[in-house]
């Protein structure tokens, strides 16, 4: 006898496309081994009997090709609930990082096949029910008022669509509700994903959904499907948006402030608390960003001291913002889905998209490219940078626009470098140290921007640099724009890594701390002496880069 | 004696393997199953069963019901002046089911197999245990009550099956277990549920439902713990009315005045919706983990009271694209086969060639925290080293590292659940073990569960560079006390005078007489009244024969009432 392989050595028989066969071996390896006292043994019963089983599905697919070839199987002809002609490529278009939407696509809702299974070799149409034809028409209906024209949109829904989108919506959910378990699966993996996909403009409508199918209850539980985990987060966004309308909720009068039309003028500011006005915006921006475009524009930027100095000549400016601002959630959107898209979990640093400006002046070409040269070093234009990453350049340009009222252009490309460090090789890690170097040294003799530095946001306060700090930047973020590291926002979940034990020895040289003290500092990011250490850290890894660990590199 | 028990939330049944088939034992009053209802009287005079269950409507403040749905938790009753916990209160009904089995084979029970829901977790089943051993029952195993179930559906003919899904909605708990048969083998391939839905939760719904429609004052009248024991028993009356008729009559006697109200089965299946869409969910998750799609199913198997509902049934029907199988008993599945377990573990006859094997319902994991990339802090992270719906036995290894620089002591907090943030998981346990102090990220710490059939989670940890180890057969609090703890459980509930066994019958009927007494007004009330002094008088003489015809006509007169009255 031929001495046979795993699994079929572990099972005892020969290989066979006998599914019986394979069972009752099992069967009887089980009945002979005590599971409890044997765990890996039966581990590996098991393992052996799903790859056999496996393996027969194959042997008899080629047993079978040998006297008959059935032909291919159609598959999904008759797709219900799909996105149809839409979406010519089924990975999903290119601005959501190429992320592929999921390990768990056999759960979500794209290649369901439709609830029947297509009995002979040419079943011409799948035959839907009254019900299923009806749904299969409002699905239809409610993309093409997400996907205007086919195309994917920036406005808004208007208020006639928004009638038809959620009749549309009342049918689907309605369906859903008597359909089978498939049906219904296939109908929430769908509409998550329809509405992942053009959010904002499917904000409106994904608060019924939710209902239906118990979106939020998903929400933190460790397999949330990622279309859920992006809309999970909005939909808190807009169940605060209803709980800050009531009265009583602590924020209500800063939020009924700031949706105000015009500046505020001085009777508002004693109405109405600073801190509460503060204190909405910042949570709002990092929690729910798309919030902010139920604020006036301009309303915003005068409580945050930038009115002042754009007082005139603005109030013909109004009506001109909508898509602006829209444009700006739309980027929110888009930044927040490729973390969640890629599995990060907690909040990322400070936004570094900047508020809606009070003024918003198409910059020329020739200030484009200056300022572009200022964060780049000249020999860099808005052309060269497009050439070397089309994403980065998309963002760089709608930044440039808003660069006047957000602390500049260069605040914007500095969170990007903080952010690059994921996705950066050894030598554009280096780069991106000595990069943190810089501005950690700038930072040290000021504790709050030394905090503001680390966690990524460069727009509260400037930070002063000399001449040859500045021209080095320019060549470190020029290196990481060739490296096309900035466009991108894709993070990888935190790694954790070690500090050997040569670097502490240096490392306490040089701070000059005792051992506690820096352990202290390491591990507790309110130490005083944080921002010491972390620059010494720096210091002393980048002295000899190629002695330490990648993880090391990139968490400095 | 090993028997197997269903201890349930609404009821409880024991069995045993007995000339190669499972069987059910009586108990006192004859019945196949009995209610899991504790009552007490000032000077620790005890009820447990029917009798408890029909003290529920005179004596809400010392009667309790439902405690399984507190099990694993810290919270404790009071009835009469005793405190109890529901570990105690579990345990009185267990040892009820014992005397039921010493009454009818001679021989008193010394181990058990308890079913306990799939989706019981740690805690709860740690409790369970407890409950077994301070009823003076060594718990040989708990096993799932779907997996119970689906022994005594497929042994049934002992043939094959392809998977089938086992739909378990029992009074508290809510259970699906997809299983396969082949070869003698039972496969569990994957379990989900909600261990806070069941029938009760349906007669709260009516509840809610018919107290507007009620007249306010007059229920307002009533204590309010006499007005949630009159509403709830009402309540599921009424949901037992509904499972044969369209519409039902929702009764209570407040101060002699009956006050209804209609319930129509539409009116109460929207009432119901929301729990209705919450059977969806876990029957979604088993399919998932269990990569079987709806349509390869070979039957779905109810199992549990709350199946009997035809708004579930209906549900069901919808989710599922056809009609499920109620070949089963509802009721009796799932003690039938926690003894086919029994069976097993004795070596019964005609078992030799079944094996079980079953699934980790909940993932088990550590809590960790990582450092991003901007050198923050993320805490409480858990780290699933165990997913959910791995086949048992299984051991599993991962490995971590230290976080902090010339740390000293790693800590594992262990967790069973499936959020991200462990704080919404339930923790097992804690171990620490110490290490050299090094840079951060020099030590290796390796982290092995080990979770076996009897559903004992076994934690090892090593420190590869010193060698050290440490070993935690997951203890909490609870069961650090324990040993302590049942002796003592112990002592308190023999103080207690259960009602000797040969007056069961006399005491459940009084209990049910008082019970029938306080539902009536008018000349009804007086004919029962009249009746339990007559019974009353007889039991005085200490006649047997005297006793028994009284007992008979009392019975033979509340029998007649009970047709009569919707209540």
């Amino acid at each position: 006898m031929i001495r046979r392989a795993f699994p079929w050595s572990r099972l005892g028989i020969d290989p066979t496309s006998d599914k019986a066969a394979i069972r009752k071996a099992y069967a009887d390896v089980l009945r002979s081994i005590n599971p409890d006292e044997d765990i890996a043994g039966f581990a590996d019963l098991r393992r052996a009997r799903d790859q056999a089983l496996r393996e027969a599905v194959w042997l008899a697919e080629r047993e079978a090709a040998g006297d008959d070839d059935t032909g291919d199987e159609d598959e999904d002809e008759g797709e219900l609930y799909g996105l149809g002609a839409l979406d010519g490529d089924d990975d999903g278009d290119p601005d959501w990082g190429g992320s592929d939407w999921g390990e768990d696509a056999d759960g979500g809702g794209w290649d369901i096949a439709p609830a029947f299974t297509p009995g002979e070799m040419r079943a011409p149409e799948p035959q839907l029910t009254e019900a299923q034809q009806r749904a299969q028409a409002a699905w239809e209906q409610l993309l093409q008022i997400l996907y205007p024209g086919g195309q994917p949109s920036d406005n808004a829904v208007t208020h006639s669509e928004f009638e038809i989108g959620l009749a549309a919506l009342d049918v689907l959910l309605a369906r859903a509700e008597e359909a089978d378990l498939e049906e219904h699966e296939a109908l929430d993996g769908a509409l998550a994903d329809l509405f992942a996909r053009t959010w904002p403009r499917s904000a409106p409508f994904v608060e019924p959904a939710n209902v239906a199918f118990g979106w939020l209850d998903e929400a933190g539980v460790l397999e949330e499907r990622a279309a859920l985990r992006f809309l999970n987060q909005r939909i808190k966004g807009m169940r605060f948006h209803d709980k800050v309308q009531q009265p009583e909720h602590p924020l209500h009068k800063a939020w009924v402030e700031l949706s105000r039309p015009g500046r505020a003028g001085v009777l508002d500011r004693l109405r109405v608390n600073r801190l509460d006005v503060h204190k909405l915006l910042v949570g709002m921006r990092e929690r729910y960003p798309e919030l902010e475009s139920y604020f006036d524009p301009e309303r915003v930027a005068s409580w945050e001291g930038a009115g002042a100095a754009s007082a005139e000549g603005v109030s013909n400016a109004g009506r001109g913002f909508a898509g602006a601002v829209l444009f700006v959630v739309l980027f929110f959107a888009l930044i927040r889905a490729i973390g969640a898209l890629s599995g990060v979990g907690g909040d990322t640093p400070a936004d570094n998209v900047p508020p809606p400006p009070s003024q918003l002046l198409e910059p020329t070409a020739a200030e484009t490219d200056a300022q572009v040269a200022q964060v780049f070093g000249p020999g860099t234009d808005m052309v060269g940078v497009r050439e070397i990453d089309p994403v980065f350049a998309d963002q760089l340009s709608l930044n440039i626009r808003y660069s006047k009222v957000n602390g500049g252009l260069l605040a914007f490309v500095r969170n990007r470098a903080v952010q690059a460090g994921d996705a950066a090789k050894f030598e554009e890690l280096v780069a991106l140290g000595e990069l943190k170097r810089i501005w950690l040294r700038a930072a040290l003799d000021n504790p709050a921007q030394c905090k503001n530095v680390m966690a990524g946001d460069f727009r509260s306060l400037p930070l002063a640099l000399g001449k040859a700090e500045t021209a080095r930047e320019q060549e470190l973020l020029r290196r990481l724009l060739d490296a096309k590291l900035l466009g991108n926002r894709i993070t990888k979940p935190a790694t954790t890594f070690s500090i050997p034990g040569w670097a502490i020895d240096k490392m306490l040289k040089k701070s000059g701390l005792d051992i506690d003290e820096l352990t202290l500092a390491l591990k507790s990011p309110e130490h005083p002496k944080r921002c010491l250490v972390s620059l010494t850290l720096a210091e002393v890894v980048l002295a000899e880069p190629g002695r330490v660990s990648i993880d090391l590199l990139r968490a400095l | 004696m090993l028997v197997g028990i269903d201890l349930g939330t609404t009821n409880s049944a024991v069995a045993l393997w007995r000339d190669g088939a499972p069987q059910l034992v009586p108990n006192a009053l004859g019945r196949e199953l009995t209610p899991s209802a504790v009552s007490l009287a000032k000077g620790g005079e005890t009820w447990v069963g029917q009798a408890a269950l029909d003290r529920m409507a005179t004596n809400p403040a010392d009667t309790v019901t439902s405690f399984k749905r507190m099990m694993g938790t810290a919270s404790t009753v009071t009835l009469a002046g005793t405190t109890l916990t529901p570990e105690d209160l579990s345990a009185m009904v267990l040892r009820s089911l014992a005397d039921d089995v010493e009454a009818a084979t001679g021989t008193r029970p010394t181990e058990a197999v308890i079913t306990v829901p799939a989706y019981f977790n740690e805690r709860q089943r740690r409790a369970t245990r407890r409950a077994g051993e301070i009823a003076g029952l060594e718990v040989r195993r708990l096993i799932n009550e779907p997996t119970a179930a689906a022994l005594a559906f497929g042994l049934a003919d002992k043939g094959d099956r392809e998977p089938f899904l086992v739909f378990d909605l029992g009074g508290g708990t809510f259970d699906v277990s997809i299983v396969e048969m082949f070869e003698g083998i039972v496969e569990v391939r994957a379990s989900a549920g909600d261990n806070r839905l069941g029938g009760d939760d349906f007669d709260e719904v009516l509840v809610r439902l018919v107290e507007p429609l009620l007249p306010a004052d007059a229920l307002a009248r009533l204590p309010a713990d006499r007005r949630r024991a009159l509403l709830s028993l009402a309540a599921e009356r009424t949901r037992r009315a509904l499972t044969t008729s369209e519409e039902a009559d929702f009764t209570v006697v407040a101060d002699d005045t009956p006050l209804t109200a209609r319930v129509t089965a539409e009116g109460f299946e929207e009432a119901a919706s929301g729990l209705l869409k919450r059977l969806r969910e876990p029957v979604i998750r088993a399919l998932r983990d269990s990569h079987i799609d709806v349509k390869s199913l070979s039957d779905i198997v109810l199992v549990g009271g709350a199946t009997r509902m035809p708004v579930v049934r209906k549900a069901l029907t919808r989710m599922f694209g056809r009609f499920p199988n109620s070949t089963v008993h509802p009721d009796h599945a799932v003690a039938l086969g926690a003894a086919i377990q029994a069976g097993l573990l004795s070596g019964g006859d005609g078992l030799e060639e079944i094996r079980i094997t079953d699934v980790a319902p909940f993932t088990l994991g550590v809590s960790t925290a990582t450092r991003d990339a901007h050198g923050r802090f993320h805490d409480d992270i858990f780290a699933p080293i165990i997913e959910r719906n791995t086949p048992v036995p299984v051991s599993r290894m991962e490995r971590f590292v230290t976080l902090g620089d010339n740390q000293r002591q790693v800590t594992f907090a262990i967790y069973q659940g499936e959020a991200r943030d462990v704080k919404k998981n339930v923790k097992l346990g804690e171990l620490t073990v110490p290490v050299p102090p090094k840079p951060a990220g020099e030590v290796g710490v390796e982290v092995r569960f080990t979770y076996d059939t009897s559903g004992l989670l076994d934690v090892d940890v090593n420190v590869p560079l010193t060698g050290l180890t440490r070993n935690l057969v997951i203890v909490d609090e609870d069961d650090r006390r324990s040993k302590k703890d049942i002796a003592e459980s112990r002592k308190r509930l023999e103080k207690l005078k259960v009602h000797p066994r040969d007056e069961a019958e006399n005491v459940a009927l009084l209990a049910r007489a008082e019970r029938a007494y306080e539902g009536f007004t008018g000349p009804m009330r007086d004919i029962i009244g009249q009746g339990l002094t007559e019974f009353q008088g007889a039991l005085d003489k200490q006649d047997p024969r005297i006793i028994a015809d009284a007992r008979e006509g009392l019975t033979r007169l509340l029998d007649e009432i009970d047709t009569q009255s919707p209540l």
